[in-house]
């Protein structure tokens, strides 16, 4: 009862308790680093100068397929985090352009670092960054079966997006034919599984008893324990990447925005950044705020509706109901907003394809605040439920090691103590204006998960309403500055309700795009949910699942 | 009045079947009715689980390649045990229909007969679900069982017959006397295997789709057709048993001890209103609580077994006067 009891004090302490200084200093406190020297490192352990471009806080290095482990080792010796690794084909482009691999790394305050390295078109490949960063294992079998880049040594070369390589087109993003290419096998999946005495071996999915994204899950267990997760995914893979090459900006924004249901503002703001990047535009002040306030209605309504699915993981009746209801509160909400319930076609690049409705603007704040009333009751009440926080303290622990070994972004690593969050870590739009606290707990677990979500979504109403209060008047929209030069890269992220969500794109000629790709905050996660369950018994996964809430269209694309 | 005894047998055997059958849906409908209520939602009509016996009786079973006649068959047998067992709990008069047939442990029995055979159409159809959902069943009733049957033993120490038409009369001319704490803790302890056996929270949630929390519904996933409806209406029925077992070993008030017609009208108007109540108080836990994480179930089932042996204990061992 007492844990219960403090839960529900903690909550009530609100948001505030852990600052944006607190959840830091509670942890850990990496030197603050900046490009020049992120630069002097990685001359240092390679021995050379090396070539970079771009700016302050968007460095390309270019280094070469064999010294990439040792470029990312002089990074993460600095405290980087992996961004995303990404394997392009520059020959559409220029036919002698070949192939390269990009290794993108976050130095704590200070610039994003892009290793680019070149690979010859004969047989690309490079040494695995798997062994030194983790978090890139994911990322190097998805370079691998979508160009046929090898990253040799990786421990896990099974195919990963494609399932069963198709005949006659090994490689999707490929450009043209690598001179060396020859037709993959087609491999049959194998799960990893553990034999034993005892020992039994569970499939489930990826057609489910409940109308769910498809997914599918190999438990190896003994009675009800958990002894190895293998998950398969992407059986929403709808190949986005490739069907926005040498489309227009404002086309391709239709799909990317679509690569996923309930994180369309995340989506949206993360591309329409990157554009406005490579096009030298800046948004009107109206637009950043009104992104800001889109971006945390997105949260807000997802991370109520993921309290309430918490619930039913347990089987908590009442929390799934009450919270499925105020979910719907904000969705009517967004309706009146924007005409979409999930705020679909709103984020453009260059500031906001459609207006706010004014009267809606208007009545915003005291919907919110009666919504945030009503989750507050509820949550307090869910957190006073003893039957309820039994089952979610110590299930599915999360330990801040593992949690940055692999990577988490989002809810998963603040649960977990990891104080990280676009928002404040690098903030754009509004968000440099408003002061956002950043919630950690620090057990790990379920619970952690449960109730820093909990505070995320009061944090949410909170800016909603100020924002609503103060939204500023003027134009939505500006044309871009430039025509984006061919051949020019960024990336931009967004800290979506599933953590942060990064967008790589390269401009390719008439401001078409050349390659663009995403890497949301659930692709980061899915390998963090794999590593909870191990441990916990067989009927806990839905439950540690839904405390995860990822989605599988945003990582299969 | 007076009936030949064949005679009254046969027309209180047609009255007990046609009741329950006719009842059992309805009784679901009404728990499912009371927790949509009590989640704010406006619930399913009342008659819904009639239509969906309906709708799956009129379809095919879809039958797996691999599952073999245990499938086939288990649908008849668990609907013949349970509705043998029917018969011989007293429901409208102290007196079951086929009086003599057979005492509680003949009812448990076939209860036990009727999930053997899920379990093993369940292992049958061979999914990875089934045999899951049957290895927790089975296990979950291994530790159910010996709470029943302890919890009814103590009602039958006190009547001195484990018959449950004696256990049923004892009870009525007993009246409030009835309700001494060795009755009470006995009622306790039946009422937590209840909970477990028809499978409502927090020991298994009835209305869930998450496969791998399931565990009678994982034994039901590969059934399909006139199969599903056979053994959905089994579950339905098997609940109204239960109460009606628990009715009559605990509350057998009202109870009809004259087979003639007024009597029995209260009686069977007793039985109902008791059945309607039980089924309130599981939608009740339905709605409020959450379902308990599976391996600490052995604990809630050993309480209900440790329960029911002090009230025995209190019964053998004269405290105070």
């Amino acid at each position: 009862m007492t844990t219960s009891r403090r839960a529900a004090a903690s909550l009530e302490a609100g948001a505030g308790r852990a600052s944006r200084d607190g959840g830091r200093g509670a942890h850990e406190q990496p030197a603050v680093c900046d490009r020049a020297a992120a630069l002097a490192s990685l001359e240092d352990r390679l021995g050379h100068a090396v070539e970079a471009s771009g700016s302050d806080d968007e460095v390309v290095v270019a280094v070469s397929g064999a010294e990439l482990p040792r470029a990312v080792e002089a990074m993460t010796a600095l405290g980087a985090t992996h961004v995303m690794f990404l394997g392009m084909d520059l020959r559409g482009l220029d036919p002698d352009g070949g192939l390269a691999v990009e290794e993108v790394l976050a130095t704590p305050g200070g610039p994003l670092v892009r290793l680019r390295a070149p690979l010859s078109p004969e047989r690309p490949s490079h040494p695995s960054l798997t062994g030194l960063v983790p978090a890139a294992a994911w990322d190097e079998r998805e370079s691998h079966d979508l160009f046929g880049i090898e990253p040799s040594g990786h421990p896990d070369l099974r195919p990963l997006v494609i399932h069963e390589p198709i005949e006659g087109l090994p490689h999707p993003l490929l450009r043209a034919p690598l001179a060396s290419c020859e037709p993959r096998p087609p491999r049959p999946f194998r799960a990893f599984v553990a034999h034993g005495e005892g020992v039994y071996e569970l499939p489930v999915g990826p057609i489910h008893a409940g109308i769910i994204e498809p997914g599918h899950f190999r438990f190896s267990a003994v009675g009800e324990s958990v002894l190895h997760l293998d998950a398969r995914l992407f059986y929403t893979h709808r190949g986005i990447e490739k069907l926005v090459e040498g489309r227009t900006f404002e086309q391709a924004l239709a799909i990317v925005e679509r690569a996923c249901g309930v994180c369309t503002v995340t989506h949206a703001t993360a591309y329409s950044r990157a554009v406005e990047r490579l096009t030298g535009t800046e948004a009107p002040p109206r637009a950043r705020a009104a992104r800001v306030l889109l971006a945390e209605m997105e949260r807000l309504y997802n991370h109520v509706g993921d309290l309430g699915n918490i619930c039913a993981g347990v089987g908590f009746h009442f929390g799934t109901s009450r919270l499925g209801w105020q979910k719907e509160r904000l969705l009517r909400l967004n309706e009146g907003l924007t005409g979409h319930r999930y705020l679909t076609g709103m984020v453009a690049p260059g500031g906001l394809r459609l207006d706010l409705d004014g009267a809606a603007v208007t009545a915003l704040a005291s919907a919110v605040d009666g919504i945030d009333h009503d989750v507050r009751a509820i949550v307090r009440r869910l957190v006073r439920s003893d039957s309820f926080m039994g089952r979610l303290h110590g299930t599915g622990v999360v330990t801040a090691a593992t949690a940055r070994r692999l990577g988490a972004v989002g809810v998963a690593a603040r649960a977990s103590g990891l104080a990280t969050d676009l928002r404040v870590d690098r903030p754009t739009d509004a968000y440099a204006e408003i002061d956002v606290p950043v919630v950690t707990h620090a057990t790990g677990d379920v619970a952690a998960r449960f109730h820093v979500r909990a505070q995320e979504a009061l944090v949410s109403s909170a800016i909603v309403r100020e924002l609503a209060g103060r939204l500023p008047d003027g134009p939505i929209r500006v044309p871009p500055a430039r025509v984006a030069e061919p051949g020019t890269s960024t990336l931009a992220g967004a800290e979506g309700p599933r953590g942060a969500s990064w967008l790589w794109l390269m401009a390719g000629r008439d401001g078409r795009v050349e390659r663009l790709h995403l890497r949301s905050g659930s692709f980061a996660d899915w390998p963090v949910v794999a590593a909870a369950v191990p441990g916990n018994l067989v009927p806990d996964f839905p439950l540690i699942n839904k405390s995860f809430e990822l989605c599988y269209a945003c990582t299969d694309r | 009045m007076s009936w030949g005894p064949a005679v009254t047998t046969i027309v209180l055997v047609a009255l007990q079947l046609a009741v329950f059958t006719a009842f059992a849906p309805l009784l679901t409908g009404t728990i499912r009715r009371t927790k949509a209520r009590l989640q704010g939602r406006r619930g399913a009509p009342l008659m819904q689980p009639y239509r969906d016996l309906v709708k799956w009786w009129g379809k095919t079973p879809l039958v797996g390649g691999t599952s073999g006649p245990v499938a086939r068959h288990t649908p008849a047998v668990v609907l013949a045990a349970l509705l043998v067992a029917s018969l011989l709990v007293p429901f409208v008069a102290v007196r079951p229909p086929l009086a003599g047939w057979g005492d509680l442990f003949v009812v448990i029995g076939l209860l036990a007969l009727a999930r053997f055979a899920i379990a093993l159409a369940a292992l049958d159809a061979g999914g990875a679900f089934g045999g899951m959902g049957a290895s927790r069943d089975v296990a979950i009733s291994a530790l159910a069982e010996p709470g029943l049957v302890l919890a009814l033993a103590g009602a039958a120490l006190a009547a001195g017959s484990s018959d449950l038409a004696t256990m049923s009369a004892f009870g009525v001319h007993a009246g409030v006397g009835l309700l001494d704490p060795a009755h009470l803790l006995s009622a306790v302890a039946a009422g937590i295997v209840i909970v477990a056996e028809t499978g409502h929270q927090p020991v298994d949630n009835p209305d869930t789709h998450l496969e791998l929390t399931m565990i009678h519904e994982g034994m039901l996933l590969e059934a399909s057709g006139r199969s599903l409806a056979t053994l959905v209406f089994g579950s339905e029925l098997k609940l109204v048993l239960l109460a009606a077992v628990f009715a009559a070993a605990f509350a057998p008030f009202g109870a009809a001890t004259e087979l003639t017609p007024l009597p029995l009208a209260i009686g069977a108007l007793a039985g109902i209103a008791k059945l309607l109540v039980i089924g309130q108080v599981l939608a009740l836990l339905d709605a409020t609580v959450a379902k308990m994480r599976i391996l600490a179930l052995p604990d809630l089932l050993g309480l209900a077994s440790l329960v029911a042996l002090v009230a025995i204990g209190t019964q053998l061992i004269p405290l105070g006067s």
